[in-house]
């Protein structure tokens, strides 16, 4: 089992080790420690309160990152978000027993992709970015998951039905073709023309194209080859159907790879990070002063919806409020809790949605009200990761899973 | 083994169970592009998922946008139209198991008055009959943060910027003011040209994509052009006229009941029945057509059978027959069903027993100008033929 971090030292410069598929260790990287170092010393002078919060580390590395691209700040955030990353991976895991996938492999899949968390985290209204990473870093698993068992059970050409062009084109890349788009327009007309027959067959043993779908396939590609720059050549039967097996067989190497470590940390002896940290980047103080100001407010937000929430949890009724406790302190999935209540899974979702909704609401007019946050979607969300978080935080306190090191 | 479904424990994202329906495909038979045959049965049995699923869940009302059954957009376009209260919301159905991005075609987001307020990413799985609704986004969101493809003219949207929390989605929908706006577009394109377009992109495999967006977006947002565009991709330059039935009937393989008599002998025996009833004039028409319905097992030859009287007050009484042309009989199990083609409702239905020699839906006055149509049906083979009053 893992033990969480317990200072700011460590929380933005140690990275997870595994052995055989469980963690083993924090493993440091003597640079970011060195470097984590400095900066400690540096506020440690001005404002000692901020030693030990890591949320305001958290904050402070993610913008010298979005200012300065510093990849550094990259490598210490990487290192902050291998709790919510083991986390993440350990409640899929937990919940989708499986043995194609571990803690560790899963693990892997998202932390390699970290860089896209950050890209896409909106800082505002108390959201942090642990906690967005956490449920990012969630998907991603289950996305991952999805398709190892898409893998197993479809025919090759069922599959390719099956992938978003997203996905899709992640495949290609990873392949290293460089005619993406050509690709991706054969891939299209094969989804045009091919699919299963609702009165006799299902899309997972969707068989090799016939030659009229080629037929029709062609005629389609041809004519929207136009629309690329520059133009793919004209294709015939043949060339097309040996263009959609190439697809076939990076989609299959790619849902399946051997996963690599990526993003572990590189400065693992002692000493031999020293040349490098010489030329280490100061940060200017203007940078610093941003990320308190940006903290303060953060901090600000989360006691006032810590107390809306106290209120709202607490004049639920005790049925909601048991159906809380069960799903964020217990851990119990929405089985487990049905068979616990005697009641239907369905109808456990459906009241947790509830309480949710409610909750969500609380907050959201609360906020209007007295801050005048306009109610917008892309606000909500940001309200309702704080809520999540804090329903989890405030179950879990006894829990040893959750335990998140979050200031408030 | 994973469990059935990843997505079971998360209530965050509703899964909806779905019926896949044999028979709806087999009704859409008549549709001769075979991807806009797929689209139109996929949006129609996750259109049947969401509606079942808005009534009893939350006993919310929606509607298909702008009717019941908008064929005429689905067979060129993909993503399914809802009305819920004040807001539009366009489920964008997708076959993928990954939830890796939103893609929404350029129409639902450019054309002024069919944007919508919000895009909800869906996954179909026709296999494990379940509808996923796994993120969503603001009309907003889509068009700053969409990446644009010029390929196919789609915004796309990655899963880390799409919001995947409905209890979100509830309160949004409730709490937030519609970004939707209607407005009367006159149609600004001539007819002439309206017309010549339509007869260019017949027969192309995505129309959507053969000329300059803002062209294309004249056409289609136009209902009138956008359902005879349909019509004609389906192979019929116009439902038929019943009014004072002419040419185009009988280019179109429909004769005046005597040539036919001798093909179906049943026929023979009500036909003068027939027309001492009506006493066939100058008002009063009947013609017949016959039909192949190509079943897996047989080909079957039919003979339909239509009469219009022309009321004083102008209506029509028409009344629909169906008649064996080789056997004696007709065959077991085959249907005739008269319904309104722009919403799917089916009117009336009428089936044959084991010794029927013939079917038919019984006389309906209806006035002029309204659009039916008739199918018939035997085992997965469809006849369809659309008619005007």
């Amino acid at each position: 089992m893992m033990h969480s971090r317990t200072n700011g030292l460590d929380i933005f410069s140690t990275f997870v080790q595994f052995a055989e598929d469980r963690f083993e260790s924090w493993r440091p990287d003597f640079r970011l420690l060195r470097n984590m170092r400095a900066h400690l010393a540096t506020v440690d002078a001005q404002n000692a309160d901020f030693l030990e919060q890591e949320g305001f580390w958290a904050i402070y590395w993610y913008q010298s990152w979005q200012q300065q691209a510093s990849s550094q700040a990259a490598m210490h955030l990487c290192a902050y978000l291998q709790e919510p990353c083991y986390w993440a991976s350990e409640n899929v895991a937990r919940r989708f027993v499986t043995e194609q996938c571990t803690v560790a492999d899963g693990f892997q899949v998202a932390i390699s992709d970290f860089e896209r968390i950050l890209k896409h985290y909106k800082p505002g209204h108390g959201n942090t970015l642990k906690a967005y990473a956490r449920s990012a870093f969630g998907n991603m698993i289950r996305n991952h998951l999805c398709q190892l068992q898409a893998a197993k059970i479809h025919s090759d050409w069922g599959l390719l039905r099956r992938l978003s062009q997203a996905r899709l084109k992640q495949a290609l890349l990873a392949a290293g073709f460089t005619d993406i788009a050509s690709l991706i327009l054969a891939w299209q007309c094969f989804k045009a023309c091919c699919h299963a027959n609702p009165q006799r067959s299902a899309t997972r043993g969707l068989p090799v194209p016939n030659p009229e779908q080629l037929t029709q396939m062609v005629e389609r590609y041809n004519r929207l080859r136009h629309r690329l720059t520059p133009v793919p050549p004209c294709l015939n039967d043949q060339a097309l159907s040996a263009k959609l097996m190439q697809v076939v067989k990076a989609v299959r190497r790619y849902i399946n790879p051997t996963v690599t470590s990526l993003n572990q940390p590189q400065n693992t002896v002692e000493g031999q990070e020293l040349m490098e940290s010489l030329r280490g980047d100061r940060d200017s103080p203007m940078t610093y002063l941003l990320a308190v100001e940006a903290h303060t407010e953060q901090q600000r937000y989360r006691r006032q919806i810590n107390t809306v929430l106290e209120n709202a949890i607490t004049s639920l009724d005790l049925p909601s409020q048991r159906l809380l406790r069960f799903y964020y302190q217990e851990n119990l999935t929405q089985k487990e809790i049905a068979n616990q209540l005697e009641i239907k899974q369905y109808q456990v979702s459906r009241k947790l949605n509830w309480v949710r909704k409610q909750l969500l609401l609380n907050v959201a007019e609360w906020g209007q009200n007295t801050l005048h946050i306009p109610i917008k979607s892309t606000v909500l969300v940001e309200v309702n990761e704080v809520i999540h978080e804090w329903l989890q935080r405030h179950y879990s306190q006894n829990d040893q899973h959750d335990q998140y090191e979050l200031t408030i | 083994m994973i469990s059935m479904s990843l997505q079971f424990d998360i209530c965050a994202q509703p899964v909806l169970s779905l019926q896949t329906n044999p028979g709806l495909w087999r009704h859409y038979a008549s549709v001769i592009n075979v991807d806009a045959r797929w689209r139109i049965y996929i949006q129609k049995i996750a259109s049947q998922a969401l509606l079942t699923w808005f009534g009893e869940e939350f006993g919310l009302s929606a509607k298909l946008w702008p009717n019941g059954a908008p064929l005429d957009i689905w067979h060129i376009l993909h993503g399914l139209p809802l009305t819920l209260g004040d807001k539009r919301i366009v489920f964008m159905v997708d076959e993928a198991i990954d939830t890796s991005e939103l893609r929404v075609p350029k129409e639902w987001i450019d054309i002024p008055n069919w944007r919508a307020d919000y895009y909800v990413a869906a996954n179909i799985d026709l296999d494990k009959q379940q509808l996923l609704l796994w993120g969503y986004a603001p009309y907003s969101m889509v068009k700053n943060l969409g990446a644009y493809d010029v390929a196919d003219n789609t915004y796309s949207l990655s899963y880390l910027d799409l919001i995947q929390d409905f209890s979100v989605f509830w309160v949004a929908q409730q709490l937030e003011p519609s970004e939707t706006i209607s407005m009367e577009i006159s149609s600004s394109l001539p007819l002439a040209q309206a017309e010549s377009l339509s007869q260019r992109l017949v027969n192309v495999p995505e129309p959507r994509l053969e000329m300059p967006f803002d062209q294309w977006a004249v056409l289609i947002r136009c209902d009138r052009w956008r359902q005879q565009f349909y019509q004609r991709r389906q192979g019929h330059a116009f439902p038929l006229g019943l009014g004072r039935w002419g040419k185009q009937l009988t280019e179109r393989g429909w004769q005046t009941l005597d040539n036919l008599i001798p093909q179906a002998p049943a026929l023979a025996l009500r036909t003068e029945s027939l027309n001492k009833e009506k006493r066939l004039s100058d008002d009063a028409f009947a013609y017949s057509k016959t039909i192949l319905l190509k079943t897996s097992i047989a080909d079957v030859k039919l003979l339909l059978a239509v009469a219009v009287e022309i009321q004083a007050d102008e209506r029509r009484n028409i009344e629909l027959e169906l008649y064996p042309v080789d056997d004696p009989l007709l065959p077991e199990t085959v249907t005739m069903t008269l319904s309104l083609p722009d919403s799917d409702e089916q009117l009336q239905t009428v089936q044959a027993g084991s010794r029927d020699n013939y079917i038919k839906i019984p006389p309906f006055l209806c006035p002029v100008d309204e659009l039916f149509r008739v199918s018939i049906q035997l085992a997965d083979a469809v006849f369809q033929e659309d008619f005007v009053s």
